[in-house]
């Protein structure tokens, strides 16, 4: 038989025809689909039983207790606890991002030591104990040689740091600066109060905000809004740029930051004839006669560029609500002057708004476990700037940075003097600015991968304590561990064999049982301290208030801080989905926007989305111009957060960092130093 | 003309060809044969704990345990019980390492597919799931080497099927995420 | 004209969203919690409004007065999951429809084809497109969640009212034995309104009187965006400053309201 051309044709045809009575055209069309559909480089869903656990989240924000959601083994989502007072059920953007924050490429996964040349290299965590052991004996032969910033102000950690350094012979160890230490001078050592200031912000009526952004990164910023959320609370906000609370504030007033104090002592002169009950309060009557006599209305509103009628709208309000409570705060946390804080205590006082419901609270001062450790008052006593700004930091040895970022977040001239510390280590969980700049870099375990414990953050409305549990597995020691074994290894009792044992003991003293706050609980108490002693007038106060602030030249502008948490905390960076949420109106390129008044815009000359510098004594920065009615005038308001040296996708080529142009300035009387703007000069190029 | 009774030979053995093709070989081309990572018996461990709920359970928000994990296993094979070889790769490989057992599973559906298996409690399992309950081995697991699913897995148009003859929607979010 | 655009059944359940815009701060947490629960992979770059994923975003308002009467506003945007969904009926594939008891709108991703005639027709830009494939760096992948699938690069996405919720919602009604058709409120959240720090987010059934969205929804102060093309969207809005209502309906300055 042969096989002619004719008869291959019949063969394929007759395959052809074959083939559509098999599955194989019609199965290998749908596989092909289903295949399309499924891109090997297209992650998976996780599968596995979804339960919830409770923490509390810090991260460089305001601690709140949240929820964990995870699904197997692995957390995946946050959200907030409705049982824990500072949360009510509300979250703030870091800590949804606390879990992608753990996995951030930028993390610090082993300790690392800055060579000669100064290359980072890793090192064992016997050699990181090796190495602080060697330098801290040198060290502890001087007295006050050692110096401790620690950025967490509520953990019981800072007990073991301190006793370790009051064991080595220093009282260095300082908070990272904060209005919690603003709040603690003009309070505690001005006024002559007792106790550490909260908000009772629920049970308020009336909140009268002064510069500072309650509502998104101030004090207990998660808890206020859902405060204000849940209670109806009338929201007035005075400061230099509209924020998030002024937002949802019904009226709010723009006037400069330097000038709030004497906005509210002309409130206070349109009110005078109204208070009741003052004849009782320290220096009263001094305080009454220098209002009426400095804090005209009329002389006031030319000053600080308001009308007289909204001086008066303001005292109306504030005389209308039955629980007024007056919050003032830095528009950059720790960077503002402390009048404007002094100011609002004063007039709190004034209304008989201290430890009343709805006003404002003396917190007791926490307990200490440790004997060698300092309370947390003498810690807030020790002022790091001041200190950093008097003393020749070259004579000290060696510092430690603990989950603070200071070479992000100072300005340039407290971060040179820091600099010039001998040897600096930093305990970080994310290779951060400061990393960089230390000699020794040691991993802190994050959120999730530590015990830790929470009492009372500042603005809290009373005493609460939390713990948070750990919930994943670490591999890393934890940092108050790794100080107690550096304790042992220098041969320093400490009093205590793990910081565990150290919140067990703390639960003991507050009564409660560890295993129900690691679980979630948190312990509240509505216990005061009633100030007796408070002064609320003398010549010192009046001599605080009487000093100028920055003066401008007519070529001049202030600079303002935009402060939003979404766009993270020193700490973090930018956070892993802050990209995703900050617009283009607040980030259109590498350059950030310069937000500039209209009526300013014009007297320099300047139209909407040129490009400018913008240089201090500090440094420069260039920038877009936005025109902001929300602005204060003679003023540019730029995005903080921003410009991140950590080397990540995440923070590479986002702008500029704003602090690098802010310059320290000096209140005399006080000795206190703030930063929260500057004198700038703006250049179009 | 003379080549007209031969002329059709070619055409059938075509046909043929493409039948046995199409039906056979192709079936076994397009899916691998794989075994279970060790054996496991169904019947052995429903004769210790008396049901499938033990194993397979609703938790108490209606999710579906489905395969237990090597924690659950762990509570009676924290070390071999029974000396059979494949409990002891269970303890060795996976109990020890606490590291789960890559099961295969025969009814594996696509991440965009949502099933509620509270929702189809009135049927019962072997309406979807090989029955595996009184065996003592596991069926071999069939792959489709194109897409990466099983053999076993239940296509759309069934599911849809089913919705409709009993009267349930077919919107696409009922089962789709 | 709406009557003839209501080509689509009337649900006994309508999920729907009341946003009070006085109370919104603007923070971002909501979009934030949109992304992690629902897969939008974090970005690296800066964010472009065509190229970045967002479900939900947040848009500054100004009333565009100067001096003392300017006021701003944060308003948060998810899908509106209209009644007479204009994507629906232009999506040549059904990729994209509003077919199921509760009335959100439904997106197959494996089914889309990306020709993007949805974007076009949505009068909210509630629809996104993924021009790239979706990254997590090494390690983060981790917190990719069970809820929704990841989507590829080439398919169209948007808000679903964090729709696995709802039949986690249904689920957990079944295992106590409850109707899953007559949720109570709390049994089901989206992710955004659960993380909004003040409550401005509500949510609920619309239809349900014991359920908070009903009296708000139906409040004097309550509008809803565009309301004028008629799509009748199921996300309410409550401010009770009117410059915020106008700007809702984007009326042109010589525009009457409500003609």
């Amino acid at each position: 038989m042969t096989f002619d051309r004719r008869d291959f044709l019949k063969f394929a045809a007759g395959g052809a025809i074959g083939t559509l009575f098999t599955p194989l055209p019609w199965k290998l069309l749908d596989d092909i689909s289903i295949w399309s559909q499924n891109w090997s480089w297209i992650p998976r869903v996780p599968k596995g039983n979804f339960h919830t656990k409770n923490t509390v989240i810090k991260l460089g924000g305001s601690a709140y207790g949240a929820k964990v959601n995870f699904v197997g083994k692995n957390p995946i989502t946050v959200a907030g606890n409705k049982e824990h007072p500072l949360s009510y059920g509300g979250v703030d953007p870091v800590g949804i991002n606390a879990i992608a924050l753990m996995y951030s490429p930028s993390r610090v996964t082993t300790p690392l030591k800055k060579d000669t040349k100064g290359n980072l290299t890793k090192i064992s965590w016997d050699d990181a104990l090796n190495i602080l052991i060697e330098k801290l004996e040198g060290a502890s032969k001087k007295h006050n040689n050692i110096l401790f910033v620690s950025g967490d102000d509520t953990s019981s950690a800072n007990e073991i740091f301190s006793a370790l350094l009051t064991k080595l012979n220093s009282t260095l160890y300082f908070y990272a600066p904060s209005d919690r230490h603003k709040y603690f001078v003009a309070w505690n050592k001005i006024l002559n109060g007792w106790g550490e200031i909260g908000f009772d912000i629920e049970n308020s009526d009336y909140l009268l905000v002064l510069g500072c952004d309650i509502f998104d990164n101030w004090s207990t910023y998660v808890r206020n809004q859902m405060a204000f959320g849940n209670n109806n609370i009338e929201v007035d906000y005075v400061g230099p740029i509209l924020n998030h609370t002024s937002v949802v504030a019904k009226h709010a007033l723009i006037i400069s930051e330097k000038d709030l104090y004497k906005f509210l002592f002309a409130v206070v002169n349109v009110i005078i004839n109204h208070l009741d009950n003052v004849s009782s309060i320290t220096g009263i009557e001094d305080f009454l006669g220098s209002v009426t006599f400095n804090y005209n209305p009329q002389k006031i509103a030319k000053e600080i560029g308001c009308d007289v009628s909204d001086i008066k709208n303001f005292a109306k309000r504030l005389l209308m609500a039955k629980r007024p409570l007056i919050i003032a705060g830095s528009t950059i946390d720790g960077g503002g002057p402390t009048k404007n804080i002094l100011a609002a205590l004063i007039v709190n006082t004034l209304l008989d708004r201290i430890n009343k419901k709805g006003g404002i609270t003396c917190i007791p001062n926490p307990p200490k476990i440790l004997n060698n450790a300092l309370s947390h008052q003498e810690i807030l006593n020790n002022d790091l700037i001041k200190f950093i700004m008097k003393q020749n930091t070259k004579n000290i040895d060696v510092a430690f940075f603990y989950e603070t970022n200071p070479f992000f977040e100072l300005p340039i001239i407290a971060r040179k003097k820091l600099q010039e510390i001998g040897f600096k280590v930093c305990i970080s969980p994310i290779m951060t600015e400061s990393c960089y700049e230390c000699d020794l870099i040691i991993p802190s375990p994050y959120f999730l991968e530590r015990l830790d414990d929470c009492f009372t953050p500042f603005g809290s409305g009373a005493a609460n304590y939390s713990v948070a549990n750990l919930l994943i597995e670490n591999k890393n020691p934890s940092i108050p561990d790794f100080f107690i074994n550096l304790a042992n290894k220098l041969k320093i009792d400490l009093g205590i064999d793990s910081f565990e044992n150290l919140i067990k003991t703390k639960s003991e003293y507050f009564g409660e049982k560890y295993d129900s706050l690691i679980q979630g609980k948190c312990w509240i108490d509505y216990t005061f301290e009633t100030p007796y002693s408070v002064k609320i007038w003398n010549r010192k106060i009046e001599n605080i208030f009487n000093e100028n602030g920055l003066k401008l030249q007519s070529d001049e502008v202030e600079v303002t801080c935009i402060i939003k948490r979404k766009v993270g905390t020193s700490l973090t960076g930018i956070l892993p989905f802050s990209n995703n949420v900050i617009y283009e109106d607040e980030l259109p390129d590498k350059y950030m926007y310069a937000h500039i008044h209209p009526a300013t815009l014009e007297k320099f000359h300047l139209k909407e989305n040129e490009k400018i510098l913008i240089s201090t004594n500090s440094g420069q920065i260039k920038a877009y111009v936005k025109e902001d009615n929300g602005i204060v005038r003679d003023s540019i308001g730029i995005l903080y957060g921003m410009g991140r040296k950590i080397k990540d996708k995440f923070n590479e080529g986002k702008g500029e960092n704003v602090v690098d142009i802010l310059e320290l300035n000096r209140e005399d009387t006080l000795n206190n130093f703030y930063w929260s703007n500057a004198r700038a000069k703006l250049q179009k190029i | 003309m003379k080549q007209g009774s031969s002329s059709f030979k070619p055409f059938l053995f075509g046909f043929i060809t493409a039948l046995i093709i199409g039906w056979w070989i192709f079936p076994n081309i397009i899916f691998s044969k794989q075994e279970q990572p060790f054996n496991f018996s169904h019947k052995a461990h429903l004769n210790q704990v008396g049901d499938c709920s033990a194993c397979h359970y609703f938790r108490e928000d209606g999710s579906f345990s489905g395969i237990p994990d090597v924690e659950s296993c762990a509570s009676c094979h924290y070390d071999t019980i029974t000396g059979i070889p494949d409990e002891k790769i269970f303890v060795k490989e996976y109990v020890k390492k606490n590291k789960e057992v890559p099961w295969k599973i025969y009814q594996k559906q696509p991440d965009n597919v949502y099933f509620s298996h509270i929702a189809h409690q009135r049927f019962p399992c072997t309406t979807c799931h090989p029955d595996v309950g009184k065996s003592n081995h596991m069926p071999i697991y069939r792959e489709n080497k194109l897409t990466g699913y099983s053999s076993y897995t239940m296509k759309m148009y069934k599911c849809e099927r089913c919705h409709a003859q009993n009267h349930v929607s077919n919107a696409c979010y009922v089962c789709h995420k | 004209m709406s009557e003839l655009m209501q080509i689509h059944e009337h649900f006994k359940v309508r999920w729907g969203m009341v946003i009070d815009i006085d109370k919104c701060t603007g923070c971002g947490a909501c979009v934030m919690a949109c992304n992690t629960e629902n897969n939008i992979a974090p970005s690296t770059d800066r964010f472009n409004r065509l190229r970045t994923v967002h479900w939900l975003i947040i848009y500054k308002l100004t009333n565009g007065k100067t001096g003392k009467e300017y006021d701003e506003a944060y308003l948060p945007r998810p899908c509106m999951q209209c009644e007479n969904p204009l994507c629906a009926s232009v999506c040549p594939v059904v990729a994209t429809t509003k077919d199921e008891e509760g009335g959100i709108v439904s997106q197959i991703y494996p089914r889309c084809i990306g020709c993007r005639y949805c974007m076009a027709a949505c009068p909210y830009h509630a629809r996104v497109f993924n021009w790239y494939d979706p990254v997590w760096p090494k390690d983060m992948e981790k917190i990719i969640t069970p809820f929704t699938s990841v989507r590829p690069r080439g398919v169209v996405e948007k808000c679903n009212f964090c729709h696995h919720r709802f039949q986690k919602a249904k689920e957990e009604a079944r295992a106590k034995g409850q109707n899953p058709l007559e949720l109570e409120e709390d049994a089901y959240q989206p992710a955004c309104a659960e993380a909004c720090p003040t409550g401005a987010i509500t949510f609920g059934n619309l239809n349900n009187p014991k359920h908070k969205v009903y009296k708000l929804s139906r409040s004097k102060y309550a509008f809803r965006l565009l309301e004028k093309l008629g799509t009748n969207p199921q996300v309410y809005y409550i401010s009770k400053r009117e410059w915020i209502k106008k700007v809702a309906d984007n009326y042109l300055e010589h525009q009457n309201q409500k003609g």
